[in-house]
Order: C-alpha cells, then structure tokens, then sequence
C-alpha cells in the first residue's frame, strides 16, 4: 500500500454496501516498523490493518461497520490526538540533520511492514524508522 | 556521515527533539563544568518566539545528537534539575582568560567549539585575543583536550597549544586532530 494513494479512499463496508468513511492518514507504529491501521473520519477513528477486507483500487473494504474502533492506547492513541499525518511532515535523521519532507510511505498490503519512505524523492529503507511525532518522522542516520 | 564543528553560540534556539518526533524545548545556553573544562549540558527554553526559560537542563549524557537541524534525545524523560548538571551546578567559561601552564594569557574566551554529529564533544575555545597575540584583531580558536582545566577564574591549557591556534572554523578540524596527536605522544 501507498499512503498518498490510501489517502481519501472510501471505506465501504461490503455486507450493507455503505460507505462507512474515508481514509485520512495512516497509523504508525514506529517501533514496530509497521502500518498498524487507517485513521478514518468519525467518532470511531481507527480501522485496524487486521480488519481490512481488501485494498482496492477505489475502495478500501470492510465486513461490516464494527470493523472500526476507538483508539488503543499507544501508537493508534498518539495518532488520533495528535492527528499525526505522516505525509508532509519534516524528516529528521536521528543524528539531528533534516532530510526533508515525507511525501510517500510504502508498506506491505498483507503486514504492514513499512518498505520504504520518499523523502524529497530520495527513497529511505523503511526499517530505518524510529519514531514520529508532532515535530518530525525520526530515522536512523 | 560527516562530523561537523560549530559554535556553541550558533546552537541557541536548536529544537530539541525526541527520537519519537516531539520537540520539547529549545537550548538556550551552554554549561560547561569545572575541572576539565567538559560540557556538563544545556540550559533550556520553551519551543517558540515567547518560549520562557525553562528551570530543567538538558544533561550531555542524555543528549542523542547534536545535528545541523535539531539537538536529538532519547525521549521526554531526558531533563534533569540543574543541581544534577555537574556538583558546582556548572559554569558558563565565557568571558575567562584563556591561560597557558607557561603563564601566558592568551585571550578572553567568547564561544565554545564542539564537534556534532551522534558523538558529540568540546573540541576548542574561541577567543578574543591578547595584544600580545599576534592576530590582525581576529578571533583566534584553540583546540583543546581532556586535559584542559577550568575554575570559576581561569581556563589552563598546556602551552604547546599555540601551534594549533587557527582563525576560522574550515581549518580548525585538522588542528584539533593535531593538537590531540601530539597530546597522545606526550603522555
């Protein structure tokens, strides 16, 4: 999955044929290099990757409208707060050097194991990534 | 990755930035500790035009990185009280007389030079030179090493320092590596 694509896709949930949403970030756990989840607009914010039907081409599927949560507490949390928006967001090494501006996140359909980061067009090893935050993505130098 | 030379002068105002994205403060100034003339840490203030002083320290220890765009740290946890900086609280060397242990006063010291990058030191002093300093009125910038001592009244570096004395920062790396060498055959 391509986070810039994901962005502004309906979620439809497959058995009432309704859309229940639409993508707005995706939801990071940095720690464990993986998309965990879809922030998606509403009063139950987050869909979790485990609860993804499929990833369409024009729409992201679900089975049934409980297939979105509230937040736990952690990474999913720390995403709905602070409306974290990877995309756009300043890129940091961890040695203090600014790389740019997160324009891309690429990651496993099936996991969510981030592959790679676009920075300013330079592509970065997703396994480089250590945090984010309100700030900045952090990765290591 | 390139270990570069700043001025400590030059970092005032450097986000300081978690490892997990977050800046939660700025630095405001530098603490040097007595003795050896160490870095002991980083006084702080609050992210913004109208950030305040902070009454926590950034401690060296806790500091990740001293980078080009932000100074990194492990996490928010990274402050200490400033009694916690070094047992005297630390002293700010600027404005102390630079001292050789021949009992020359080479200047007024005016900034520390440290060397960036994931290890991080205090590589030098800039100074305000004597008259006596042959300098066209320049500011000159001395390496030092563990070696250097410090009190509240005067910074003593070993003499032999005169030959590494530069006026700009693009030569004062070699310097410092020559200073240290000469320093290792010494001992």
């Amino acid at each position: 999955m391509r986070a810039r694509e994901l962005k502004g896709r309906p979620v439809l949930d497959v058995v009432e044929a309704r859309q229940v949403g639409k993508v707005e970030a995706v939801v990071l756990d940095p720690e464990a290099g993986r998309v965990v989840g879809l922030m998606v607009k509403g009063d139950r914010p987050v869909l979790p990757v485990d609860a993804v039907k499929a990833l369409g081409p024009d729409a992201v599927t679900v089975e049934g409208a409980d297939a979105l949560r509230l937040p736990q507490p952690g990474p999913e949390q720390r995403a709905v707060d602070g409306s974290l928006d990877p995309l756009g967001r300043l890129v940091l090494a961890d040695d203090g050097t600014a790389l740019g501006t997160l324009d891309d996140l690429e990651a496993d359909d099936l996991d969510g194991t981030v592959r790679t980061l676009t920075v300013d067009g330079q592509a970065i090893e997703g396994d480089r990534l250590v945090g984010i935050g309100s700030y900045a993505v952090v990765v290591r130098a | 990755m390139n270990d570069v030379l700043v001025r400590a002068g030059d970092l005032i105002g450097r986000p300081v930035v978690t490892l997990g994205g977050d800046r939660v403060g700025e630095l405001k100034d530098v603490v040097l500790g007595l003795g050896r003339g160490v870095l002991v840490g980083f006084t702080l203030r609050n992210p913004g035009f109208l950030g305040g002083p902070r009454r926590e320290t950034l401690p060296w220890p806790s500091v990740h990185a001293v980078g080009a765009d932000a100074v990194m740290v492990a996490g928010p946890d990274a402050f200490a009280e400033p009694q916690d900086l070094a047992p005297d609280g630390g002293h700010e060397t600027v404005d102390l007389p630079l001292v050789t242990d021949d009992g020359q006063t080479l200047g007024r010291i005016v900034d520390v030079v440290l060397e960036t990058g994931t290890r991080a030191q205090v590589v030098g002093f800039e100074i305000e030179p004597s008259p006596s300093l042959p300098s066209n009125g320049h500011r000159l910038l001395l390496p030092i090493d563990a070696m250097a001592a410090a009190s509240e009244q005067a910074v003593v570096v070993p003499a032999s320092v005169r030959h590494f004395v530069r006026d700009d920062l693009s030569g004062f790396g070699a310097a410092v590596a020559g200073f240290r060498a000469m320093s290792e055959d010494a001992r």
